[in-house]
């Protein structure tokens, strides 16, 4: 091993080692002169003799640095890079398709891989670690969450005998930090057992232990993440310093070491604090009771399964404890769907939610958009495979020479191989730039990151590159060998120009074939996707959010109480409604997509309301609908009048008023929301539907209350109106409604439009991706086809010109030719259209009110690929028309 | 006197006895030459055919290692030097080298 190493070294220095040995020699000589003793012409005579053959002595030697293998690569090596040299335009062509192609996919492979394969760092055994999965039917519909309240939790361990370690967690954005300084971090929320999971010594200090995450509240201590450590406290010795987390004033016990990310590499937290510290600290009712009732859910659960349970009993285990805790919720919730209907089941899955039972839109997107990519890469072998196919063809003649003097087969191959080779490694080389640029822009539009991710720097994204490249190398390397074991040789060299075509003829057609059919479906793809972000940016939301402006207000410490909050909240409004960008303000609630409310709703005359779905509620002010943009369709809005004291008024969605109310007027209605003994809201207006969380679903079931009359909550959020553009005006607003703040408490704000593009992502993505994707793939067919029939052209130029002289009108050449290139599209167009049409059914999900075999847009597709192949074969058969018939048939 | 024709040398005992002139002291190929010459009075005269192949190998093999260095006579030399490996590798030959001569020995006593 080690003298191979050492040979290995010697061969790259061969040239230096030559010299050297030249120079050793050149010294014995000399010194074999000076010792003979003799006259210098005698000496010379004697060293020459006694030296030896000096040439022999250099080839002896030469061969111990030399391995011939490694000669004969170099050789193939020089020979593909000088055939490459001499055709610059297929060399460019081939690299920068390959490099379009493998870089598609490295950019890809890099998200997928974030977002569903990875290990996570320190994770000890991730096979047996486990996130758990609640799902439930009511009624048609199953649902899946990956949030329960603490006591299921507890339930569930206490409960089940399949798992050897139980964690809960919880990730919020929260304030970090005091005054000036703080800022919205990620902290985890997390029980003392889950540093167990991971194979992670503290970088300083220790984990939390048992005692610290006790109900009804933990220990207020916390745990930094390494780079926080290091960026807010420069990796000084921190244990035992104060920091504010949220409302909690915890001492920094210890700091998590390098990489460590939890089980949330996307987004990893700044900060851990004990997850009952967390929940007993949350300022509002929920502090108090969330050991004791089931009605807030709000936790993760991590599980580690026992050694020998598979994974089947395993969830077996959990589903019984979950069906006996439903039981008990239900007494605690008694509006619930009794077990036996709901069917609760516990699904023991991937901790990395993407590869769950219920992946986000963004997964599946993401997973799509690879396909997208895998197929781009096709078409681009298709086509690199038709362009060698061609040159081979060319190069027939000399190929049949080489065999005829003696070259072996296997040779022919190895330089084919080591061309493609080559190709597809400069190729990959570009791909990795390509991935480099175009993983910026996806993990942009696709995946929310805190850790922008360079596929340059990653080695598994390196790695799926080079094996990518090398099987894409290969793969065209065999191309040439494939019409070379049929051709005869003897007939080949016999043929001249012409000879040999139609054996390659029939393989390029299958290529060119396909190229166009893959082409297709991702046009369709393309188109459908287009549609579909159409339709969901034309649908009404329910507001206007252009110039909107939502204000999050934070108050930390000691809740200030109701009336230290209405007061905070009055200031606000006040200098809010000062500024002169603002146009008008309110407050509310909760705000559409960033969080919504519920709570238990009762309509006379109605058993449950739950059965009909989710109704949200929002508790707001007087301007609330001027400032959203939301119409009101019947009735009246809110008026200063509706205040305490004053008769409950409630306005509802169209949907809630249509859905609860059949056929009748809503207005006058009246419902009681909290509890059943709480007086009537009643109805007295009836607004538009709005998109408040899910744009798929229809059910927009929705109501405003005012914020006066409903004291639950206080109304965390300041919903402005501005003249101007609310990214821009955003700032100056903030920064003047700090200044109102009291210390502690801080206000955070996010124009509404950001909120709602992230929303639309999915389709945003999926559009842009099928658009690049689709337009790359028509490029390259479209040059694929037309090298093929101006290749073809070419070759028939003899026949063409035969033709001419017999009569051939022009227009019947250029007819001949472009029909050719239009046959070889409506065959795409035609296999294409029905692998499109067979996999409608998987990407229907994806669409957003729009049909996945919508006819027009396959109509569209197929004459767009028409007129591609119109002009790809035009230009070809004007030039074959053009030829001089003379020349064609005296050339030979 | 002219130095004895050409005598072949068992497979393996170059390598020894450069090994074993090594041990002493690094020398260029040269002086390799000449030790052996002299130290078997004129017998053993390693062709030059045979001696830089055989030094080129064991470089390889990592029992010697080259160096460029000033002669005493100011001339620029590639010296050889014995490795730890190089060392062990002598070890085990002279012992082979000791059996075979041995095992030679009895066999032209007896025979």
């Amino acid at each position: 091993m080690r003298e191979l190493i050492a040979r290995l070294i010697d061969w790259f220095r061969r040239d230096e080692l030559e010299r050297e040995l030249t120079e050793e020699l050149r010294l014995h000589r000399q010194l074999l002169e000076r010792d003979a003793g003799v006259p210098p012409d005698d000496a010379r005579r004697v060293a020459s003799r006694r030296l030896g053959n000096v040439t022999r002595v250099r080839e002896v030697a030469r061969e111990r640095w030399s391995i011939p293998s490694l000669d004969r690569l170099q050789q193939d090596v020089r020979y593909a890079l000088r055939g490459l040299r001499r055709s610059p335009g297929f060399t460019a062509t081939v690299i920068i398709t390959l490099g379009l192609g493998i870089g598609a996919n490295a950019a890809m492979f890099n998200v997928v891989d974030r977002l569903i394969f990875r290990p996570l760092a320190y994770l000890r055994d991730p096979g047996t670690v486990h996130r758990i999965y609640w799902q439930w039917q009511d009624r048609e519909t199953v649902t899946t969450s990956l949030s329960g309240p603490y006591l299921r939790y507890l339930d569930l361990r206490n409960g089940t005998t399949s798992f050897s370690q139980y964690a809960g967690f919880s990730e919020r954005d929260m304030a970090v930090g005091d005054g000036e300084s703080s800022r919205e971090r990620r902290v985890g929320a997390v029980s003392a057992s889950f540093f167990e999971f991971f194979d992670a010594k503290p970088a300083l200090g220790r984990f939390f232990v048992a005692d610290e995450d006790v109900t009804p509240r933990g220990a207020d201590v916390a745990v930094l993440s390494h780079d926080f450590w290091q960026s807010e406290f420069a990796g000084r010795d921190v244990r035992g310093e104060l920091l504010q987390v949220g409302n909690v004033h915890a001492t920094i016990i210890g700091v998590t070491p390098k990489r460590f990310a939890g089980v949330n590499d996307a987004v990893p937290p700044a900060v851990y604090i004990p997850i009952t510290t967390f929940a007993g600290s949350t300022g509002t009712n929920d502090a108090k009771t969330y050991f004791s009732s089931y009605k807030w859910g709000w936790m993760h659960v991590l599980v580690r399964r026992k050694p020998g349970i598979s994974l089947e009993r395993a969830e077996m285990d959990a589903s019984n404890a979950w069906r006996q805790s439903w039981r008990v919720a239900r007494e605690d919730a008694p509006l619930n769907v009794p077990v036996d209907s709901a069917k609760p089941r516990v699904v023991v899955s991937s901790v990395r939610p993407g590869a769950g039972p219920d992946p986000t839109l963004e997964s599946r997107t993401a997973l799509w958009v690879t396909g997208v990519a895998a197929i781009v890469l096709l078409i681009a072998c298709a086509n690199v495979a038709n362009l060698v196919l061609a040159r081979a063809l060319r190069r027939q003649r000399e190929t049949a020479v080489r065999l005829a003097l003696g070259v072996s087969q296997w040779r022919l191959t190895r330089q084919a191989l080591t061309e493609s080779v080559v190709l597809a490694l400069v190729g990959g080389a570009s791909a990795l730039l390509i991935a480099q640029w175009a993983g910026a822009a996806i993990s942009g539009t696709l995946v929310t990151t805190t850790t922008p991710s360079s596929p340059i720097s990653d080695w598994r994204t390196l790695g799926f590159t080079m094996a990518l490249t090398s099987i894409v190398g290969t793969l065209i390397g065999f191309v040439p060998s494939l019409l070379r074991r049929r051709g005869g040789l003897v007939g080949t060299l016999r043929g001249g120009v012409r000879g040999g075509m139609s054996e390659g003829a029939r393989l390029r057609t299958t290529m060119l074939v396909i190229q166009g059919a893959l082409s297709v479906v991702l046009l369709v793809g393309a188109a459908l996707f287009v549609r579909s972000l159409t339709a969901v940016q034309a649908l009404r939301m329910g507001y206007d959010a252009e110039r909107v402006l939502l204000v999050n207000r934070i108050v930390r410490r000691r809740s200030p109480g109701d009336s230290g909050l209405r007061a905070i909240r009055d200031i606000l409004m006040t200098t809010a409604q000062s500024l002169p960008a603002v146009e008008s303000a309110a407050w509310a609630s909760s705000a559409p997509f960033v969080s919504t409310s519920n709570t238990a709703l009762f309509v006379p005359g109605i058993d449950s309301v739950n059965r009909f779905g989710t109704f949200t509620y929002q508790a707001t002010t007087v301007d609330y609908f001027r400032t959203m943009g939301t119409r009101i369709t019947r009735g009246r809005a809110f008026i200063r009048d509706d205040r305490r004291g004053a008769p409950n008024v409630t306005v509802v969605s169209e949907s809630m008023a249509h859905v609860l109310w059949p056929g009748q007027d809503a207005i006058g209605k009246c419902f009681r929301v909290f509890s059943d003994t709480m007086p009537c809201f009643s109805v007295v207006g009836v607004a538009e539907d709005m998109v408040q969380r899910n744009i798929t679903d229809n059910r927009r079931y929705h109501y405003y209350l005012p914020l006066d009359q409903f004291t639950r909550t206080s109304g965390n959020w300041m919903i402005l109106r501005l003249r101007g553009d609310a990214a821009i005006e955003g700032e100056n607003i903030r920064q003047a409604l700090q200044r109102a703040m009291p210390r502690a408490s801080y206000v955070t704000v996010q124009p509404l439009r950001d909120v709602v593009q992230t929303a639309q992502r999915s389709w945003r993505l999926g559009a842009t991706m099928f658009v690049a994707f689709g337009l790359l793939a028509v490029i390259v067919a479209a040059v694929g086809l037309y090298g093929v029939i101006a290749y073809n052209v070419t070759q028939r130029t003899h026949e063409l010109g035969v033709r001419v002289a017999l009569g051939a009108r022009r227009p019947d050449i250029i007819r001949l030719v472009v029909g050719q290139s239009v046959r070889l599209a409506l065959a795409g167009v035609a296999v294409g259209l029905t692998l499109a049409f067979v996999l409608s059914r998987w990407i229907q999900p994806l669409l957003f009110r729009q049909s996945a075999t919508d006819a027009r847009v396959y109509v569209a597709v197929a004459t767009l690929m028409i007129v591609v192949a119109l002009s790809a074969g035009a230009f070809p058969g004007f030039r074959a028309a053009r030829a001089d018939p003379n020349a064609a048939l005296r050339a030979e | 006197m002219e130095p004895t024709a050409k005598r072949d040398l068992l497979p393996g005992m170059l390598d020894m006895l450069i090994l074993k002139t090594l041990s002493v002291q690094a020398l260029h190929g040269y002086g390799i030459a000449q030790h052996l010459l002299r130290l078997s009075q004129d017998v053993i005269c390693v062709e030059e055919g045979s001696l830089y192949p055989a030094l080129q190998r064991m470089r390889q093999k990592g029992w010697i290692k080259a160096e460029w260095r000033q002669t005493p006579h100011n001339q620029r030399a590639r010296y050889y030097e014995i490795t730890t490996a190089g060392r062990r590798q002598l070890g085990e030959q002279e012992d082979g080298f000791a059996q075979l001569m041995a095992a030679v020995r009895r066999v032209m006593r007896h025979a």
